[in-house]
């Protein structure tokens, strides 16, 4: 399998690793420390407090050197930061290894942190350069061992049994070497498997997100697509209308002008239901959610002002109740107007004349909340759980009140929950209904 | 008074001609070109007072383009440029900035859509990408969605005109 260097991981696993030394720097000193008060060792403690201070300059060097990489992500500079890896694995080998020798050798059951290496190569790079510190660490640690032993280089013992124990049988030497040299690769390729697996399935997901990316990208160009070119379509149908209609170029005798407004007005309509769709799908497909402070009072005010011809139109007692301390409300301005703006025109489409409207909104530290009630029409307990979904009309006004879309209520469920917020409705039939908003303060 | 002369520039006949209708009634006069390269040919000829531009005509930014030529030609420096379109907007918030400027970075952005800033002055300006690729930052006078309330866009040349 190819490994492909991943820019992203090795740039902030090589942190990671320079990390790690900080702690093996102090873990030297603190077990060197502790050994010198407590036990009774003929070890030289200033040579190893002087390797743990060699580790931690030469971990300043490789996190000074590798600062410039840190966000760049090129293949050059991947390089570098491997080849830095590799260094830093290979010196850390060496540093160990002096430690060691320093401190009893194979009889120092700090051996075993050989293994940290390999298992940190594996993880990092690729198999090869994983199998080739395994190798250059076994390497060493054997030299180390069998030099001791032929006394070539000097053996500083600090368990007098286990030294013994070398010095007159060599089949404990070289069988604790061999198992050293099992486990070694033992583990190494348990983990680079390990790794090698879990590489394969992030590019498995790497590649799945992409490719759903990809066709969300599409499904919203053909929606754009779409959207300019019903867009296009009423434009030019309204506005031909409202030539003839408003008898702009030549008069139009009343028998037809009846028909033209008909199309007219059904034109208005079309255009409505087109631009709540579109609304509501294009919310649906984008989940940017482009919030700004607004003032909620001012938007309450404008809907309360665009309604009252309509109210006025129906003899309809239109009051307004706004109990709000702090008006600040972060969201979608236009979005939230929409809202309310529609809940007060059902308010008022469905309620008979001489009915009443009221819109009441109230704050607390925590949320809004918006409440819009009538004396209208109500709609049946049957068909309350339904009235949110796309395209449902309440069954008691299908057929007397035409012109609704059917989607009004859907957009603004959609933007309330956008919003983080609840839309709860309650009525009785000929009584009237209620809606109540919550929209809770968002964080910034 | 004399008359006013207003361009009007897109590619759709039967809307921009009842478009034409609707403000020769109004008492202005018109001339309709159907493409970019045509509304710039006869745009000269006409000197209008105000200029009607759609955006996606003979190229998806065709409009834009148009509209850029004409503000760096003597002629129409401070001619008045209402775009008339059904593309989609977004409107630009400061939060939207940044990520657009993210997006950017990564080459990510949607070039469908344009982006919209709406001025403090009330002037708007829209970011695009033209035809040679190169990103553009065009301020606009004004900036209207298709379709349009003739009232809506009656108030807009008033405005524009001071008639």
């Amino acid at each position: 399998m190819i490994y492909h260097l991943d820019s992203e991981n090795l740039t902030s696993k090589v942190f990671w690793l320079c990390n790690l030394r900080w702690f093996a720097v102090v873990g030297i000193l603190l077990s060197t420390l502790i050994t010198m008060l407590f036990l009774n060792l003929h070890i030289n403690f200033l040579v190893l407090f002087l390797i743990a201070g060699f580790l931690f300059l030469s971990n300043i060097i490789y996190i000074f050197f590798l600062h410039p990489f840190l966000s760049k992500g090129d293949k050059s500079s991947l390089i570098k930061v491997r080849n830095s890896i590799n260094i830093q694995i290979f010196s850390d080998f060496i540093f160990l290894t002096l430690l060691l020798h320093y401190s009893g050798g194979i009889e120092n059951p700090f051996i075993i942190f050989y293994i940290f290496h390999m298992i940190i190569s594996s993880i990092l790079l690729s198999r090869k350069w994983t199998y080739i510190h395994t190798t250059i660490g076994i390497l060493l640690f054997t030299s180390l061992a069998l030099s001791e032993y032929l006394g070539i280089i000097p053996h500083y013992s600090i368990n007098k049994y286990i030294s013994s124990l070398i010095q007159n049988d060599p089949h404990y030497l070289f069988s604790a070497l061999l198992i050293f040299i099992v486990t070694s690769y033992l583990v190494v390729y348990i983990t680079s498997s390990l790794a090698a697996r879990l590489r394969i399935v992030e590019q498995k997901l790497k590649a799945a997100n992409s490719d759903l990316m990809e066709k969300d990208q599409i499904k919203n160009e053909y929606v754009i697509r779409v959207t300019h070119d019903i867009k296009g379509h009423i434009a030019a149908i309204k506005s031909n209308l409202e030539v003839v209609n408003k008898q702009l170029v030549a008069p139009v005798d009343s028998q037809n002008l009846t028909f033209i407004e008909k199309a007219y007005n059904r034109t208005q309509k079309l255009n409505e239901f087109i631009y709540d769709l579109l609304t509501l799908t294009n919310m649906r497909l984008n989940n940017k959610f482009d919030k700004q402070p607004f003032d909620i009072l001012k938007v309450l005010t404008s809907v309360v002002n665009s309604n009252k011809l309509f109210a006025d139109s129906k003899h309809i007692s239109y009051t307004k109740e706004f109990n709000i301390t702090n008006p600040q409300y972060s969201g979608i301005e236009s979005s939230i107007e929409e809202v309310i703006n529609n809940l007060v025109q059902n308010a008022i489409k469905y309620t008979p004349e001489n009915g009443s409207v009221s819109l009441q909104a109230s704050s607390d530290e925590n949320e809004f909340t918006i409440l819009v009630s009538d004396t209208g029409y109500g709609i049946p307990e049957s068909d309350l759980p339904f009235i949110f979904d796309e395209f449902f009309r309440a069954s008691n006004i299908k057929f007397s009140i035409k012109d609704g879309t059917g989607l009004g209520l859907s957009l603004v469920k959609a933007i309330v929950e956008r919003h983080k917020g609840t839309i709860s409705a309650e009525s009785v039939v000929g009584e009237g209904s209620k809606f109540v908003v919550h929209l809770p303060h968002l964080s910034p | 008074m004399s008359t006013k002369k207003i361009l009007l520039v897109d590619d759709d006949e039967d809307f921009i001609s009842a478009i034409a209708a609707i403000l020769t009634a109004k008492g202005y006069k018109t001339k309709i070109a159907y493409s970019g390269i045509e509304g710039y040919i006869v745009g000269q000829g006409f000197s209008p007072d105000l200029i009607i531009l759609d955006v996606n005509m003979e190229t998806a930014n065709a409009g834009f383009d148009l509209n850029k030529k004409f503000r760096t030609h003597e002629l129409f420096k401070t001619t008045p440029i209402i775009m008339l379109t059904g593309i989609e907007t977004l409107a630009a918030s400061n939060q939207m900035i940044d990520m657009y400027n993210e997006m950017s970075l990564n080459e990510g952005f949607d070039n469908n859509v344009v982006m919209k800033i709406i001025n403090a002055d009330g002037t708007v300006a829209v970011d695009y990408l033209t035809d040679s690729g190169q990103k553009y930052f065009l301020l606009l006078d004004s900036f209207l969605s298709k379709p349009v309330e003739t009232d809506h866009l009656l108030a807009e040349i008033h405005k524009f005109l001071k008639d």
